[in-house]
């Protein structure tokens, strides 16, 4: 009997928690954004692609003179709205990513980048979610570091 | 004799002493204190007691000494004192336990919930899908630096491309 009356305990007490945190995490959910953040050195000097820029790699190729296309950083991070995300690239090359606010599948966000410590741009704008933006910079030795970042 | 102990005797000699009431049992013991004859007449009649019985009821040092009686009392009490079998120990071991372990449970599942992290997926490589909706609100550059939309049309992507100029 005692054994039966502890688990009913657990039992309603774990529905209780999970009353108490469905809210909460859903506020969690509503008031961040996941970024996946990538970093991709585009070269013409060689050929290389990196398997998971293949299809991408396809699409730059038409329209830019780039060969080689090799994925030097990936981030996958949740970041709360108002907060900044920073991701070093490379080169001294930086990327900060502050959500603003998101509704149904908008998010509004900044994007800054940084060569060493210097701002050189600073854009607002608003993607959907689940989508990829893409960013370039051309690099000292002739390649162009392109940043996608995609917002869920 | 008196008529009253003749018929005491009488009575006696017809019922013995269960046909006596306790007042005519008193008298006939009275009776028999007092005339030795009258009891040695009676002594046929009166019961004996089993053989064994009695023998062992006159071998007073056969019977148990008082310590061995408070012996014998003593393990009847502890017989009867309740024994901690494995079984009732362990229950009484979840009956501790239980409360605290659901209470620990639930503080883990409210801790997952709220400090768990990421959702499932975020460690995988999320596929590129370009395209979808972008509007710009504002955009700046600094120093030096231009920028760049470059459309990408149906067969390429939009690329912003940051541009500067060489010194």
């Amino acid at each position: 009997m005692a054994f039966v009356r502890a688990l009913l305990l657990t039992a309603v007490g774990l529905l209780v928690c999970g009353q108490v945190a469905a809210p909460a995490r859903a506020d969690d959910k509503r008031s961040t954004v996941q970024f996946q953040v990538l970093g991709i050195r585009a070269t013409k000097k060689n050929s290389e692609v990196s398997p998971e820029l293949k299809r991408l790699a396809e699409l730059l190729k038409k329209r830019y003179k780039y060969t080689g296309f090799k994925l030097v950083k990936r981030v996958s991070e949740s970041v709360r709205l108002n907060k900044t995300l920073t991701v070093a690239m490379i080169d001294s090359c930086t990327v900060k990513i502050t959500p603003q606010s998101r509704k149904d599948k908008q998010v509004r966000m900044i994007v800054e980048i940084q060569k060493g410590s210097k701002k050189v741009l600073r854009i607002t704008a608003t993607g959907e979610s689940g989508r990829t933006q893409f960013y370039a910079a051309d690099l000292d030795n002739g390649d162009a570091l392109i940043i996608a970042i995609t917002p869920r | 004799m008196s008529k009253t102990s003749d018929d005491i005797l009488a009575k006696f000699a017809r019922d013995g002493l269960d046909g006596l009431t306790p007042d005519e049992v008193n008298l006939l013991e009275g009776l028999l204190n007092s005339r030795p004859d009258v009891a040695q007449e009676l002594e046929p009649t009166v019961a004996r007691p089993d053989e064994r019985l009695a023998a062992a009821l006159q071998a007073d040092e056969q019977l148990p000494s008082d310590a061995a009686w408070q012996n014998v009392w003593d393990k009847v009490e502890t017989g009867a004192a309740p024994v901690a079998t494995p079984g009732s120990r362990t229950l009484r071991l979840w009956r501790v336990l239980a409360p605290v372990t659901a209470a620990a449970a639930c503080l883990v599942m409210v801790l997952m919930w709220q400090f768990g992290g990421q959702d499932t997926g975020a460690d995988e490589f999320w596929p590129l899908s370009p395209g979808g909706t972008f509007e710009i609100h504002e955009i700046e550059t600094y120093g030096d630096a231009t920028f760049l939309i470059a459309a990408g049309g149906e067969e390429s992507v939009d690329v912003i491309w940051v541009l500067e100029q060489e010194s």
